[in-house]
């Protein structure tokens, strides 16, 4: 313990030397004085009593130096001295340590921001209990064409019942709800989960509880009892002010009371990163059926020790084994619906496909990382060039490399560490960008640099500070002081160039390699954003209006009425409402034919097409609310037309309605109570197609429903719909004029989300424009600097054949011939450097296949274009270079050297 | 004064902690002057050597130093024995006690003989 104090003392004593000679020389000061005092009180004169203290004394000077060496660090006192060193160079060359930091600071900021949001998004487990024994449980229906579905309650059950590999398994789904307070609605998004949910996750409440398995309990469903609700930690803050008895508050949903029963922890975000309250919702034992709907969706916490194929391969024994254990389970049925589990971690259910983007921005900005330190070696090769004549001479003066080496390390270190702190501070601004709702990223919250990340900045300087340092060191302690007089020459001069060489290289590499992948983004980018919508976007407003369940029935009045009041708003061309837009999710699917793929429903008020500007290509859509009361007519989309009537028109065609399990939808008649067939659609016009899923997805078949009167059956009509405002200039002024006049129509209205068309649109794009935008910045970058590379590589090679040039020149030879033969010096660098780019770029374009659209990884085209134009502008560089090389004055330099 | 004699290597610690602990608190040439004056003026002390022998006991915590003023009204830096030091003063003074009884007894075998 001691020692170690007095290693603190002695580190002390080396970072405060100067005081401490100050206190050591103060203390000696007195010591002599008293001395002298003594000495003049025995008699003697002033001068002799000095004197004669001071020959007690002894020598003052060693007895500092003796002082000095006992409290030293020998190792600490060097890098003192070194670091001391290092920041007097850089301050007479501010310029110098401000560029190199620059440059890596901003090189490994993007590379840190992308790898923290890698490990932040994609490697980090979810923070849930167990994590990686979370998966999500999916089913594929072979024979109804679904895919990647969720489940049904009969197969729900049936796991829960029989499954051993897994401890617990909960359901939910995603929702909306309206929220009513005495100050008005807002819409929250949330889940219907069963009690089951929160105990696979592992969760615990702030306050209150989280449901239990008596909340949902059959047979509990009394007058009294009011279905449970959790909240989000962020909702009971910004709501209910943090109210510590919020248990048992009973609030308004939609029409209904709901209590809310607890408060989960900030930071719990799922389904959804915004999900705000939690429902409860069990499905029904009794009326499980195998095929009944998959749209509820099921996770689990599986055994420890087992995997999800261990997982998967019980649950599809189970599927097997159902027969005559789950309603509607018959062999005839399992194998007609060929139904197969999908197990998968839930991260990546989380995490969906942002992996496709991340990985590869990742690992191109670590390219930018090694340009980074490629052109911070190159600034300090010329810094240690300029510095050659000092480290030669101390070298001379019997300085040991070793110290020379560590000067160097100092001055890099001192560059490095700069940088390092600078990047984090960059990453941090980059990830606060990330975790902005434009990107939409799953996990944004969880975004942060974290320990392992300043580590690696760490690790990374010292790496970096090391390489710098070498390369300095080599250049600074080399030859010896006869070299200096005449300029570099000979083996020495030749090494310094082929290094020069390989840094130029491998920086057009680099920059070969980036532009390659900008290339293919932007192409990306270009041929997506050519895809003809099928709409047209500009200047259109979505707002999401909600009419409350309570006043469902006057749906069709109700909105139609709200569509009327605001085509009178100034400015606003046309208006109209759908129950989904383009390029969203779309909630109603239905099978139009026995067996047949689920075809997406849109209920329309008259007008939608107008507003959206959908070509109307056959028939003719109805126009007003009241149609003839035997009809229901739909327009189809022309995908959909083709489907049903490939060689004639498909207007007039009639589409059965039949229910999600493919049978003839049925109804009790409203007079005598009869179950009778569903009225069957009838067509009345075809309508142009537009991309509905997503900009990479063919367009889809879709059947355009009005909302006229006669309604269409009370269960599937939408109360969630879009009103759609096209406008005469910019959709901002109108929107408040909008949201004003909603709830004049009909108190039941609510206006959650408004976006501009515009926006959805941008949304289905900004990954690719995104990676496109930092490849592009990327790539500017490195071949700006390797431009300038090929730059000082010919303006180097021109200063040091000077002479050479002069003679030629005397000789005869012609300025572009000079221009020609400085000029080629770049040549073999280039063109190695042009080929490493190519190569890597080859191999480095597999990571972008994935998410690349309309053009290949290995495009011939977009090769050659790269490096022609790389070639045309390293040309040029050379060739602005070169032109020194005709200004040589061959009379004055061999004047010059014959003095 | 031909006849002084130089400190014995090593010993300069525990004479500055006999001195302190005798003492009290001393300020450096008080110090030297006590030395000297214990010894009869027969140690020939270089009184600069003392500093760095203080400073090393002082890292080792021995001792403590701190700034105050002398008789003369001088500042000068005064000396202290910590506890640690006494301990070692302890240890030391038995050591050395022990190492001069084993080296008379070899003297005083030779004289009987």
């Amino acid at each position: 313990m001691w020692d170690l104090h007095a290693n603190w003392r002695r580190v002390r004593g080396v970072l405060f030397s100067r005081s401490a000679d100050e206190d050591l020389r103060e203390a000696i000061g007195g010591h002599l004085e008293e001395a002298q005092d003594e000495y003049m009180r025995r008699g003697y004169s002033p001068v002799d009593a000095r004197r004669a203290a001071l020959r007690d004394f002894g020598g003052v000077t060693q007895a500092i130096e003796a002082h000095r060496d006992l409290r030293s660090l020998p190792w600490l006192e060097a890098a003192r001295r070194d670091i001391n060193q290092a920041v007097r160079v850089m301050s007479r060359k501010p310029a110098f340590f401000l560029a190199t930091s620059l440059v890596l600071a901003l090189s490994s900021a993007v590379a840190l921001a992308s790898f923290s949001a890698v490990h932040g998004i994609l490697l980090r487990p979810l923070p849930y209990v167990h994590a990686n024994r979370l998966v999500s449980i999916k089913h594929d229906v072979g024979g109804r064409q679904l895919s990647d579905v969720g489940i049904s309650s009969g197969l729900y059950f049936h796991y829960r019942g029989n499954a051993r590999t897994v401890e617990e398994i909960g359901s939910y789904d995603n929702r909306a709800f309206t929220l009513q307070t005495p100050e008005g609605n807002a819409r929250l998004t949330g889940a219907s989960v069963d009690a089951a949910f929160f105990r696979v996750l592992g969760a615990t409440a702030v306050a209150g509880r989280l449901f239990t398995d008596e909340d949902g309990a059959p047979g509990f469903m009394n007058l009294r009892w009011t279905i449970p609700i959790v909240i989000s930690h962020g909702l009971w803050v910004q709501r209910f002010g943090r109210d510590p008895t919020i248990e048992g508050r009973i609030v308004t949903l939609g029409d209904n009371q709901r209590v809310i029963v607890g408060v989960l922890p900030e930071g719990f975000a799922f389904p959804r990163p915004d999900t705000q309250v939690w429902m409860l919702m069990e499905m029904s034992e009794r009326s499980a059926q195998l095929a009944s709907s998959f749209s509820r969706r099921a996770l689990a916490r599986v055994r420890a020790g087992l995997s999800t194929s261990d997982v998967a391969a019980e649950l599809n024994h189970l599927i097997g084994s159902s027969a005559g254990r789950v309603s509607g389970a018959t062999p005839e049925a399992i194998n007609e619906l060929r139904i197969s589990a999908l197990v998968s971690p839930l991260k990546d259910e989380v995490v969906g496909d942002v992996g496709r983007v991340l990985w590869p921005l990742a690992l191109s900005m670590s390219a930018l990382v090694l340009m980074g330190t490629l052109n911070a070696g190159a600034l300090f090769l010329v810094h240690a060039e300029q510095r050659r004549h000092e480290g030669l001479v101390r070298l001379a003066m019997g300085a040991r490399p070793v110290q020379v080496r560590r000067m160097c390390l100092a001055e890099a270190a001192m560059v490095t560490l700069t940088a390092a702190a600078a990047s984090v501070w960059f990453a941090n601004v980059i990830l606060q960008g990330f975790r902005s709702p434009l990107f939409e990223l799953p996990r944004a919250s969880e975004l942060s640099i974290d320990w392992r990340m300043l580590v690696g900045a760490l690790l990374l300087a010292v790496i970096q500070a090391v390489c710098l340092a070498g390369a300095s060191a080599r250049r600074m302690a080399s030859g010896d002081l006869s070299c200096l007089g005449s300029g570099a020459r000979g083996t020495d001069n030749r090494r310094a160039v082929r290094s020069g060489n390989v840094l130029l290289a491998g920086q057009i590499g680099v920059a070969v390699c980036l532009l390659v992948f900008a290339a293919l983004m932007g192409t990306t980018y270009h041929n997506l954003t050519r895809i003809p919508l099928g709409f047209s976007p500009t200047d259109v407003v979505a707002l999401d209006v909600t009419l409350s369940n309570r006043l469902a029935d006057r749906h069709s009045t109700t909105f139609q009425e709200l569509i009327d009041r605001l085509e009178l708003l100034p400015g606003v061309q046309s208006a109209s409402a759908v129950s989904s837009l383009p390029l969203s999710v779309t909630e109603h699917l239905f099978p139009i034919e026995p067996a047949g793929e689920p075809v997406a429903f849109k209920f329309f008020v008259p007008g939608y097409f107008e507003t959206m500007g959908i070509a109307i290509l056959e028939g003719s859509v109805p126009a007003t609310r009241n149609v003839a009361s035997d009809k229901r007519p739909v327009v189809i989309s022309r995908t959909l037309a083709r489907r049903l009537s490939p060689e004639k028109t498909a207007v007039g065609n009639i589409i059965p309605r039949l229910g999600r399990d493919g049978a003839l939808l049925t109804l009790p008649n409203h007079k005598d109570g009869r179950v009778e067939a569903v009225e069957p659609f009838s067509v009345v016009a075809v309508a142009d197609d537009v991309r509905d899923s997503s900009l990479r997805q063919a367009p889809s078949p879709i059947v355009y429903v009005p909302v006229t009167t006669p309604p269409v059956e009370r269960s599937i009509v939408p109360t969630n719909m879009v009103v759609l405002l096209r406008t005469a200039g910019p959709p901002s002024l109108t929107v408040e004029a909008a949201r004003r006049e909603v709830p004049a129509v009909s108190p039941g209205l609510t206006v959650g989300q408004v976006r501009t068309l515009d926006e959805l649109v941008a949304r289905e794009t900004w990954r690719e424009a995104s990676l496109a935008m930092a490849l592009a910045f990327g790539a500017t970058a490195s071949g700006v600097l390797a431009l300038v590379g090929i730059y000082s590589t010919v303006a180097a090679i021109t200063r040091r054949r000077w002479h050479e040039i002069a003679i030629r020149r005397a000789l005869g030879a012609k300025p572009a011939e000079m221009m020609a033969m400085v000029s080629l010096g770049s040549l073999r660098p280039t063109l190695l450097g042009l080929s490493l780019g190519t190569v890597g770029a080859l191999a480095g374009t597999r990571a972008l296949s994935s998410i690349l659209y309309g053009i290949g990884p290995t495009d011939f085209g977009t090769y050659v274009m790269v490096l022609c134009v790389f070639l045309a502008a390293g040309a040029l560089a050379a060739a602005v270079a070169a032109l020194q090389a005709t200004r040589c004055d061959p009379a004055a330099t061999l004047r010059r050297i014959s003095a | 004064m031909g006849n002084r004699q130089e400190v014995v290597r090593g010993t300069l610690g525990l004479i500055i902690l006999r001195t302190l602990d005798t003492m009290g608190p001393l300020h450096g040439y008080r110090l030297a002057r006590r030395i000297e004056q214990i010894s009869g003026d027969r140690l020939a002390l270089n009184q600069g050597s003392l500093y760095p022998a203080l400073l090393k006991l002082e890292l080792e915590g021995a001792i403590r130093a701190y700034w105050d003023a002398s008789e003369s009204g001088r500042r000068v830096k005064v000396y202290a024995l910590t506890r640690r030091g006494r301990t070692r003063l302890r240890q030391e003074t038995a050591a050395w006690r022990s190492t001069t009884d084993l080296i008379a007894r070899f003297f005083a075998s030779g004289e009987t003989q």
